[in-house]
């Protein structure tokens, strides 16, 4: 996981990979938010609390 | 980076140069510290921990601030509104709000520069100077002091009236403005400036304690309840309950709180040779007695207002309501008393923390005898106006909008600086349940940002 210490433009890897969690994190509380109000949404809700975690389990692998 | 490990005696000497209030500290009391620490470093865990409680600084000042007036009213309405229900909410937010906290004692212990000027280098002027030092420190040290204030001068006016005294706050204000602003003047002057206030912030918080738990005994706890609360996770339901929950365990700790241990670290000289003592001044200075002053306040009104019907929503009103129902005995004062310690504190926690935010934002150096430091440190004392006028509640309400918006990024930049070899070489994290730690309340500070966009744009709530 070395890439994730590598620039991708004006940023790191890990970085953009924090721009991608907190992608995840409202994708994940706009879908409660229509479970809550409407009953639908669960699949974005998983998919949201999916990527969330994807997002962090791999952002958190520290270079070594 | 110097590789700190490698030189002691070079490291101590960065390390004095780290931040200059520790320069007043005489080099022979930060050695017999060092071998204090040394002893100490022999002996078990269990007689270690006295040892920390004395030589520990930097986390009592953290838990003094971040035990505000703010804090301790979220603790009196969960206790009031749900009883013993949401007592784990609390061990959540320090849960996960503990991570980032011991990333700021390797900061301190081993980063050897102050976060700020970290943040400048690596990530930029806006970062560090807009986001870190103005709005997370100067802004919030400023305009949360009104709430502080207004308590303060109120309790004031309460206990006097006890005593048979007319003492009311338009009056009383002198004496809290006087006592705050000399004890956080007092901050790094001479040798022994950084103890002194440290001493205070202790024994105020001691007093805290034993009053809370005075009025614990007199009120009574269903530790049935209470463990249950502590243990067994429950929210109200809708989006009410979600509310609850991010709010109450992402904004106990925020960016005051980083920022302001790395500076009292390195205001006290800690070095390379500081980091167990940093770690565990986080636990026990830092996290036990927000643990247990939180405990406490929630227990109390769990005890007595709960199930009360309509219960104030404000600290005063909820301070009012619950001093009738402790009787006529000590407790009501001792509730006072110890209630008057949080804003008191706070206010001194506050007001080191924007003269710290002002001199970084332009590149000062500090020097407590300045009259720079000296009204850098007395602009929060602009909310003794609150001792008369109603609290700026506009002004609040944008900066505290502000803070949730931005809270997040400022928790990326540091995350992204303590996984950077460049800035931290061997002492960047190598632990990824440490890293996972910091990105959920990451993840948590994210949503309270989504959260006030998400209602903004009518899809929440």
């Amino acid at each position: 996981m070395e890439f994730l210490d590598r620039e991708l433009g004006p940023m790191r890897y890990r970085a953009w990979g924090l721009v991608l969690n907190m992608g995840f994190n409202a994708l994940a509380l706009y879908g409660l938010s229509r479970v809550m109000g409407y009953g639908d949404g669960q699949g974005i809700l998983a998919g949201g609390v999916i990527g969330t975690v994807a997002c962090i389990a791999v952002v958190a692998i520290p270079y070594r | 980076m110097t590789d700190v490990e490698s030189s002691p005696l070079g490291s101590e000497r960065e390390r004095i140069a780290a931040y200059p209030l520790a320069e007043a500290i005489p080099e022979d009391r930060l050695n017999a510290e060092l071998a204090a620490l040394e002893r100490m470093d022999e002996k078990p865990l269990p007689l270690r921990i006295p040892g920390y409680f004395r030589l520990g600084g930097p986390g009592f000042m953290g838990a003094a601030a971040t035990l505000g007036a703010g804090t301790l009213t979220a603790a009196m309405l969960s206790g009031a509104q749900f009883g013993y229900k949401t007592l784990w909410v609390s061990l959540v937010a320090m849960g996960s709000g503990i991570f980032m906290m011991l990333a700021m004692a390797r900061f301190t212990a081993k980063g050897q520069t102050p976060v700020i000027q970290l943040q400048q280098r690596e990530h930029g002027w806006f970062m560090a100077k807009v986001l870190t030092a103005f709005l997370g420190l100067v802004c919030v040290a400023t305009v949360f002091n009104f709430g502080q204030v207004a308590l303060g001068t109120e309790l004031v006016e309460s206990i006097s009236a006890g005593l048979g005294v007319d003492w009311p706050r338009e009056w009383n204000w002198p004496i809290y403005g006087l006592i705050t602003s000399w004890v956080a003047l007092s901050y790094g002057r001479g040798g022994r400036g950084v103890y002194y206030v440290e001493c205070f912030m202790k024994l105020c918080l001691l007093a805290m304690l034993l009053c809370f738990a005075a009025c614990l005994i007199v009120v009574g706890i269903d530790w049935g309840a209470a463990l249950k609360g502590l243990f067994v996770p429950w929210l109200p339901r809708g989006a009410q309950g979600i509310d609850l929950f991010i709010a109450s365990s992402a904004a106990a700790i925020g960016v005051m709180d980083w920022v302001f241990f790395n500076y009292a670290g390195l205001s006290k000289g800690w070095g390379p040779r500081h980091e167990r003592l940093a770690r565990a001044d986080v636990y026990i200075g830092f996290a036990l007695p927000f643990l247990l002053i939180s405990f406490m306040v929630i227990c109390v009104f769990a005890g007595t207002l709960h199930s009360a019907g309509d219960v104030p929503t404000t600290a005063i009103g909820l301070s009012k309501a619950l001093v009738p129902l402790l009787g006529e005995t000590g407790a009501k004062y001792a509730f006072l008393f110890g209630f008057l310690m949080v804003p008191l504190t706070t206010t001194v926690a506050m007001s080191i923390v924007c003269a710290i935010g002002l001199h970084e934002i332009f590149g000062w150096r500090p020097d407590v005898r300045s009259w720079r430091w000296k009204t850098c440190i007395l602009l929060p004392q602009i909310a003794l106006l609150g001792a008369w006028l109603p609290s700026p509640v506009l002004i609040i309400i944008v900066i505290a909008a502000m803070l949730s918006l931005t809270n997040n990024i400022v928790g990326w930049s540091f995350f992204l600086l303590l996984n950077d070899k460049k800035v931290m070489g061997e002492n960047r994290s190598k632990s990824w349940g440490w890293n996972v730690g910091i990105l959920v309340q990451v993840t948590m500070l994210n949503s309270v940002a989504l959260m006030w966009v998400l209602n903004r744009m009518g899809l929440w709530g």
